[in-house]
């Protein structure tokens, strides 16, 4: 039924700059790159509904496993084999879009009036560089509570809710734990999406302003300090044991009462019918004030694509309504299309899945640059030392050392 | 007139066995052709363009320019380089554990009488031929600190355990003692072989002079087999050097492992510098200089070889 205003559409522009979307003598094969094997089926359902509409161009998923999605794309560029349209984040896109490697989006969607206004204007504008649309928002996540309503029933707690602070997760910990079965109360492993950048935005600390790192400041300081003190004082297992079994999994076999969980941990966490029981979800508990960081992925376009229009149709088919409600439907991921999320909540009933919604307005953005991936690997090698336990490295140094090695990076971005 | 009839029959004669040697010639390049495309494609040519390209600053997404010797003051500046290379030394000289302990199965394997000694050869060789990856994942979990089997082992004794490979102490040791795990039964076979290759009759002589069964190792053994052991530790040497896929496996593909930059060896630093920060002209400054520490260790071992190793 939309096949009509958009060959209306096609028809106006293509005498225009830039070619329309002529089917390529015949089929068009596009690739399509993406790393939530999760996500697979309702990504599927999404290539049906796009080939009901455009029979002519065959989408293919291509899914790389996180571990190796963006070594393999950014090789995969320069040998010129790479997705004609993949999943982007804030890490990457700055670096991405200062090299030329993607199709910019804006006259084409001016062309075709979309102005993506139905998408959280921080995360449209967060793929927009220079003054150029590079991406397509497709999901977004904002970081809750998640906890073990057993283990709170047991030390006789009342369940996590809006009114608490850091200080009752200290105190339900100090319940909880129990060394015997090696129970601990929460997880405050060295994550910086989970852990790290709520700790420090809920304590008015920064990570980013400009190519000037926030970790030196006494307020970023004072949000890691949460939680490494957490590990000093026994309440949270250490970095080691958080990396031997990652804090979902130990979440899910009742190791830990609280973690700090994304949208689509609670995946895993809804499959088992026994863990989904004992499962709750919460918005976060606040600290000097509420916060959380928001991230969302969005569909870019490789700029080396021999089929721009066909991706274009594509990206811009996936930036609507019916895309939104697929991925609601699935459960798997918060779609960014406002107005679709009610079928995200509806999927998983038992879980007040609501809190990550809530918190939008208390988020604050990922942060990003060009050189992202450089000082995000420093963090995990500079803080480590602080997350070790009782007799580690002072948080307050470790965080002075990785603010002056973030400098030096970010310095030499702006050359 | 008889010289000139006798000239063309000398040339004839030299011309004769030439032709078919020169075509000998013609059909060796040929049988080396296919081993000697594939040596120059996939080995001399990148090579040589990592050398040049280490002096180049390349973008992330490709493109270079030339900045002289940048790369190699990046390198030496770095932390992280100095820490890897200390860590590639010590994987080196714990995977060296590997050649006295397949010397020692070696030996035990070739006793006279053993039963089933293909059974044990298969057993030792097994390690070798199976993926890095998939030991590394399975020694992951033995190590791992909560619910791993070595802990559970060691608590049998009330002794205690630890994270092993998220342990900044023991990650190191706990990576390169799967290395020699690994590899030993590589040169296990090498030195059956060269055990089978040592005449008896200098052990029985031995005996009847009243040898013990350690100085006939020791003193006839072990010298006798030293050319097996030189050419087995020349590469084991160049393969720990070069350790990567444990390391990548069991300590570095953890997102967050506190023993990350203290079992992080030379290649696996290679691999976050050139694939996961696309600094390639770091990564290529540093994949020099591995070549260079290797070949350089190699040629000390080629020199050292003629006061220890006896060719018979």
């Amino acid at each position: 039924m939309a096949t009509l205003p958009l060959a209306a559409g096609i028809a106006a522009c293509s005498g225009t700059a830039g070619p329309a979307f002529v089917p390529d003598g015949g089929r068009v094969r596009i690739g399509y790159g993406m790393w939530d094997a999760d996500q697979v089926p309702a990504m599927q359902e999404v290539i049906s509904a796009f080939r009901a509409e455009h029979p002519d161009i065959d989408v293919t998923i291509q899914l790389t496993p996180w571990a190796t999605y963006w070594t393999k794309l950014q090789t995969s560029i320069v040998g010129g084999g790479a997705a004609d349209v993949f999943w982007m984040n804030a890490p990457n896109i700055a670096k991405f879009a200062r090299y030329a490697t993607l199709l910019p989006l804006t006259d084409r969607l001016a062309r075709d009036g979309i102005t993506l206004a139905e998408h959280p204007p921080h995360l449209v504008e967060l793929y927009r560089r220079d003054g150029e649309q590079y991406g397509v928002p497709k999901d977004y996540d904002t970081i809750s509570l998640f906890y073990n309503k057993e283990l709170f029933e047991r030390a006789g707690i009342g369940y996590p809710d809006e009114s608490w602070t850091w200080q009752h997760v200290l105190d339900a910990s100090a319940e909880i734990r129990d060394p015997r079965s090696g129970v601990f109360g929460f997880s405050a492993a060295l994550d910086r999406q989970r852990n790290l950048y709520p700790a420090i935005f809920q304590n008015e600390g920064w990570v980013l302003r400009g190519t000037r790192s926030g970790f030196d400041d006494e307020a970023t300081i004072g949000g890691l300090r949460f939680l490494t003190d957490a590990i000093d004082r026994n309440l949270a297992p250490n970095a080691m044991a958080e990396a031997d079994t990652r804090a979902r999994e130990q979440f899910q076999g009742g190791k830990v009462a609280m973690y700090n969980g994304l949208p689509n941990d609670s995946n895993a966490t809804y499959k088992d019918p026994e863990v989904r029981a004992r499962t709750g979800v919460a918005v976060l508990p606040r600290g000097a004030q509420r916060g959380t960081v928001i991230h969302g992925l969005a569909n870019v376009i490789n700029a080396r694509t021999p089929y721009p229009d066909a991706s274009y149709e594509f990206v811009k088919f996936m930036a609507g309504r019916t895309t939104g409600e697929i991925q609601g439907r699935s459960g798997t991921i918060l779609p960014s299309f406002s107005g679709t999320q009610q079928a995200f909540l509806e999927a998983k009933p038992e879980f007040r899945m609501q809190s990550f919604i809530d918190q939008v307005p208390v988020a604050t953005a990922y942060p990003a640059s060009v050189s992202t991936t450089t000082w995000e690997l420093m963090q995990l090698r500079v803080l480590g030392p602080s997350w070790i336990g009782p007799g580690s490295r002072p948080i307050e140094e470790s965080a002075q050392l990785l603010a002056s090695d973030m400098n030096d990076v970010l310095a030499k971005e702006a050359v | 007139m008889s010289q000139l009839a006798t000239a063309p029959a000398v040339r004839a004669e030299r011309a004769a066995p030439a032709r078919p040697y020169r075509r000998r010639q013609r059909s060796a390049y040929l049988f080396i052709a296919p081993v000697g495309l594939g040596l120059g494609i996939f080995y001399l040519y990148p090579a040589v363009s990592t050398f040049v390209l280490s002096f180049a600053e390349w973008g992330p997404f490709g493109g270079h320019t030339f900045t002289g010797f940048t790369n190699y003051l990046t390198v030496f500046q770095l932390d992280a380089f100095w820490t890897a290379l200390g860590n590639t030394l010590l994987y080196m000289l714990i995977g060296l554990l590997t050649l006295p302990a397949a010397i020692l199965f070696a030996v035990l394997l070739n006793r006279d009488g053993l039963r089933g000694v293909t059974v044990y050869r298969t057993l030792y060789f097994i390690p070798f031929v199976t993926l890095p990856v998939a030991s590394g994942m399975v020694w992951k979990w033995l190590y791992n600190g909560d619910f791993g089997l070595i802990n559970q082992f060691l608590g049998i004794f009330g002794l205690p355990g630890t994270y092993w490979v998220s342990n900044p102490a023991t990650a190191l040791f706990a990576i390169g003692i799967v290395q020699v795990w690994s590899q030993v039964g590589y040169y296990l076979v090498i030195f059956i072989a060269g055990l089978k290759a040592i005449p008896k009759e200098y052990a029985e002589a031995a005996e009847i002079d009243g040898a013990s069964a350690f100085q006939r190792f020791w003193h006839i053994t072990l010298p006798l087999l030293s050319p097996s052991i030189f050419f087995c530790a020349v590469i084991n040497i160049i393969l720990t050097l070069q350790i990567f896929d444990l390391v990548y496996v069991m300590s570095a593909s953890a997102t967050v492992n506190p023993a990350f930059g203290a079992s992080q060896s030379i290649v696996s630093l290679f691999y976050e510098k050139a694939f996961v920060e696309a600094d390639k002209g770091t990564a290529t400054a540093l994949a020099f200089l591995l070549m260079l520490l290797i070949a350089g260790l190699t040629y000390v071992q080629f020199r050292l070889q003629r006061r220890w190793v006896n060719y018979v």
